[in-house]
């Protein structure tokens, strides 16, 4: 019986090296049955490497990484039940869509008459279904990706992988095919890992996600928890934006940045102990004015310019120590107009300020 | 992987079977020696000694080395602006002079060679033309049977093969560096001296050497059109094997032309690239 | 001046096409002469030397021989050169880069070296001189051209392809064989191609193995020697049309694919 708590994916310990350089250092990860999971960061971060050791087209060279709870090192691509859709989509250009998407129930030599079924049923969940006899060199992107989808959820796999599967799409596309795929997902039942460096696509996709640079694990959360309780420094300016300002704690609410600015934090923290921290406190999360008299916090800048992006603007300033600052505000009637140079007071809620270790690396 | 391990296998007994054995033979053969038409078991430097010492050899060797250099140089002098000519045509008719060019490696090398004596022969083709013509009044028997005879013949077999990796690194040069030499000023010739032909140098040392490869270890062009003043470094491996029944002579001819070789080739791989001539 | 430059360019490539192709033309040309003397002008035309083809037994044995010898050798050296092409395309193998020039030896080196070489192994092993010692001299230069050829497909086939199938529950042999193969088709009946009309073609090394059984190219030196003879050019005209005919299909096979993926690609 299989056990739905049990993780369906689990790295323990895992280290990747290509000759000297170290592409994965000591990842623990641990993925949830039928939960939509995306690892996310930017090139280089591992995420792929850690994607093709689930898939088994590499090894780790230290720990290992299991699948429903047992070893899978010495288990070959192809016999892991698992499935990946690639990037590039690999549809094979000899085969039909149809002979695309029957390829892993005619290796298992299922039926005739049962493939057939199969592979309607199956290009119908894509909305693939009118072009059973097209070449893949006759698709478009969308559609392509959308046989890929089906050729790899055909054979009803434990967990599916998808390694960017919307990059070479433009932005249409891309939003057209995010639905369809969160559609998917919940449909078929099936683990998704999400493999992106868009974090938006992230945020909007997952269940939880998994944040990486340069081979570490920075956070797995939820799409909240990751945004609104950064861990590191990186993920509080990789995911979504972010003011970071340098300092030091001085008891466990209350900040000092090295520009002497003082802040009061709502966060019980276990960081006193590091020589210098960060606070992050998201654009909208600013104020020009107090509010009301939970934005304690104030923080003296000088206006630098104003950007506009329809909705909203953006605001830059300069605080003290130099750092630039964002605020972002809805666009309403009542927005002030600051002029270049003029001394701007900002106000934060100390719950807005999230303390996050120095750890840009 | 066991795939992997199987495969390396077969090719190492691939190259074991048919150059590392066969060539061993050779060395073997080549420290044997000859003694009223038996072959004599025991190791011996006889051979080598004797074609060091006996100016017939070495006079014949630097003979052939220089036919083939002068093969070699006019072959690249010819194959250098076809290479250029073919690169500026379009489409289709690119690719069938390309592969006009090609062809003839492949084709007919005995015929050509049968051919060429016959066109150069005192009753030939060129002759008769020349006499129809009222060029000559008598056909000339000074065409056939000597060096030039050889060098012209050895030419028409290695164009193709110089020609291809000239061509290929010619095709390879992006046409937007030749936009942008003409954007910093360098136009025309220029352009060419500046970007084109220092890019294709090594297709042009890679050809080069292909073509003295080929007309150095020629033996059935100069036994053909040769006459008795074009015999080459080939021949006399090629009667070792036959009227002289030397066996052991042969193998160390044999074996001193592959070591030459083997040195020009690890001189040409300095500067050019040898796998040039398959990338098309 | 930008005129009397190309009318040059002109001129120069049709003197050097005609060099190139003067002997198989005058060949051709000569087939077709009455006379037993190669001598222009031609005075009559006749078929005589080709109908003369059908009842020269000689030749009919030594093409047969020559297939004997093509066919073989061909089909080892395509699965030699296919493997070895994979193997180097798709692993890293330490020592790899001089495997390969040994594997392209043979086809650099000059015939004579091979031959030689061949033939002293074949003696050293008493191992009789016949057209099976022939076929493994032409496996040795064949291999590397079709090797060459499959491994430029490879390098241009998109290796997800197989990752693809493998993550699809395809074993790497079945891998190979249902998508691999498939795919670089025509690098493989290119190399084919080209290797029976190199074959077909061969004296060189032939020379140094072939026992009492003549190849075609054999027979033909042997005629040579013995002076000229007009059938000569009658049966290699047959052989140079159907070998130029074979090389265009190889080449319109390769040159076709690459133009499709170039357009695909966009």
């Amino acid at each position: 019986m299989i056990n739905q708590e049990q993780a369906v994916v689990e790295l323990r310990q895992v280290s990747k090296r290509f000759g000297n350089y170290e592409a994965i250092k000591n990842l623990n990860l641990s993925i949830r049955r039928g939960e939509f999971f995306s690892i996310v960061g930017p090139s280089g971060c591992g995420k792929t490497t850690t994607l093709k050791m689930i898939a088994g087209f590499d090894h780790a060279t230290e720990g290992a990484v299991y699948l429903s709870g047992t070893s899978a090192n010495h288990i070959p691509p192809y016999k892991r039940n698992v499935n990946t859709v690639f990037q590039n989509y690999a549809l094979f250009p000899h085969m039909t869509v149809y002979d695309n998407v029957a390829y892993p129930l005619k290796l298992r030599k299922v039926p005739k008459n049962v493939i057939r079924s199969r592979v309607i049923e199956s290009l119908k969940m894509v909305s693939m279904d009118p072009f059973l006899d097209r070449s893949p060199n006759q698709l478009s992107g969308g559609q392509k990706q959308r046989v890929a989808l089906a050729r790899a959820l055909i054979s009803k796999p434990e967990v599916l992988l998808l390694d960017e599967p919307l990059s070479a799409l433009d932005f249409h596309l891309r939003q057209e095919m995010q639905r369809v795929l969160k559609h998917l997902q919940r449909e078929v039942d099936i683990t998704f890992v999400y493999i992106t460096h868009d974090q938006g696509e992230a945020l909007s996709l997952s269940d939880r996600i998994a944040v990486m640079k340069n081979g570490v694990l920075h956070q797995v959360g939820s799409p909240e928890e990751i945004y609104e309780m950064p861990q590191t420094s990186f993920v509080a300016g990789f995911i979504g934006k972010s003011n970071l300002i340098k300092g030091r704690m001085e008891g466990p609410t209350r900040f000092v940045s090295d520009a002497g600015l003082q802040a009061m934090t709502n966060e019980a923290s276990n960081l006193s102990g590091e020589p210098h921290v960060y606070i992050s406190v998201r654009p909208e999360k600013l104020r020009t004015s107090k509010d009301d008299e939970r934005y304690v916090n104030r923080l003296s800048a000088v206006f630098v310019e104003e950007t506009y992006y329809g909705a909203d603007r953006e605001l830059t300033f300069r605080e003290a120590g130099g750092t630039h600052i964002l605020l972002k505000q809805q666009k309403d009637g009542g927005n002030v107009k600051f002029s270049e140079g003029e001394s701007v007071d900002l106000f934060f809620r100390p719950e807005d300020a999230v303390i996050v270790k120095d750890w840009r690396s | 992987m066991y795939g992997k391990n199987l495969m390396l296998i077969m090719i190492s007994m691939w190259v074991l079977l048919f150059i590392v054995l066969p060539v061993s033979a050779m060395l073997l053969f080549s420290f044997w020696s000859i003694d009223n038409f038996q072959i004599v078991h025991s190791f011996s430097i006889q051979n080598y000694s004797k074609i060091f010492q006996d100016p017939i050899y070495l006079s014949l060797l630097w003979k052939t080395i220089k036919l083939a250099l002068i093969v070699a140089v006019l072959s690249a002098l010819i194959s250098y602006p076809l290479a250029l000519f073919v690169n500026h045509r379009r489409g289709t008719l690119k690719t069938i002079l390309f592969l006009g060019v090609l062809a003839p490696l492949w084709v007919g090398y005995l015929v050509r060679i049968y051919s060429w004596r016959s066109i150069l022969g005192e009753s030939g083709f060129i002759n008769s033309l020349l006499v129809l013509t009222g060029i000559l009044k008598q056909p000339s028997s000074s065409l056939l049977f000597n060096s030039s005879a050889v060098v012209i013949t050895m030419l028409c077999i290695a164009i193709p093969f110089t020609f291809i990796p000239i061509y290929s690194a010619i095709e390879k040069i992006p046409g937007n560096l030749l936009q942008a030499a003409a954007d910093l000023g360098a136009g025309g010739s220029r352009a060419f001296w500046t970007v084109v032909f220092p890019l294709s140098m090594p297709g042009v040392v890679t050809g080069f050497m292909f073509a003295f490869i080929t007309s150095f270890g020629d033996y059935m062009t100069p036994s053909l059109v040769g006459g008795t003043s074009g015999i080459m470094y080939g021949n006399m491996i090629q009667t070792q094997f036959g009227n002289s029944y030397n066996w052991p002579l042969g193998a160390a001819l044999s074996m001193i032309m592959l070591l030459f070789i083997l040195l020009v080739i690890a001189a040409a791989r300095k500067i050019g690239n040898v796998q040039a001539i398959f990338e098309e | 001046m930008k005129y009397l430059k190309y009318v040059g360019a002109l001129l120069f490539a049709f003197i050097v096409y005609t060099f190139l192709y003067l002997p198989i033309l005058v060949t051709i040309l000569f087939s077709f002469n009455e006379s037993k003397v190669q001598v222009l002008p031609i005075k009559k035309l006749t078929f005589d030397w080709y109908r003369g083809l059908f009842s020269n037994t000689e030749l009919w044995v030594a093409a047969k021989n020559s297939l004997i010898v093509s066919l073989p050798a061909t089909l080892c050296a395509i699965v030699f050169g296919t493997l070895a092409a994979y193997l180097f395309q798709r692993y890293r193998i330490r020592g790899g880069t001089f495997l390969q020039f040994l594997i392209l030896l043979p086809y650099i080196l000059p015939g004579i070296i091979i031959g030689t070489s061949l033939n002293l192994l074949f003696k050293f092993l008493k191992v009789d001189a016949s057209l099976m010692t022939v076929i493994i001299g032409h496996i040795t230069f064949i291999t590397p051209v079709v090797m060459f050829l499959v491994m430029d497909r490879l390098k241009r086939f998109d290796r997800n392809l197989e990752f693809a199938s493998m993550d699809l529950g395809a074993s790497p042999m079945r891998t190979f064989l249902l998508i691999t193969l498939p795919n670089i088709r025509s690098a493989v009946l290119a190399g084919a191609l080209l290797g029976l009309t190199i074959s077909f073609d061969e004296v060189v090394v032939s020379f140094f193995l072939i026992g009492t059984d003549n190849t075609l190219p054999m027979l033909i030196w042997s005629m040579i020697r013995h002076g000229y003879s007009p059938q000569i050019n009658a049966v290699y005209t047959l052989i140079v049309l159907f070998s130029l005919g074979l090389i265009a299909i190889a080449g319109s096979r390769l040159f076709a694919q690459r133009n499709s993926k170039a357009i695909t690609e966009e």
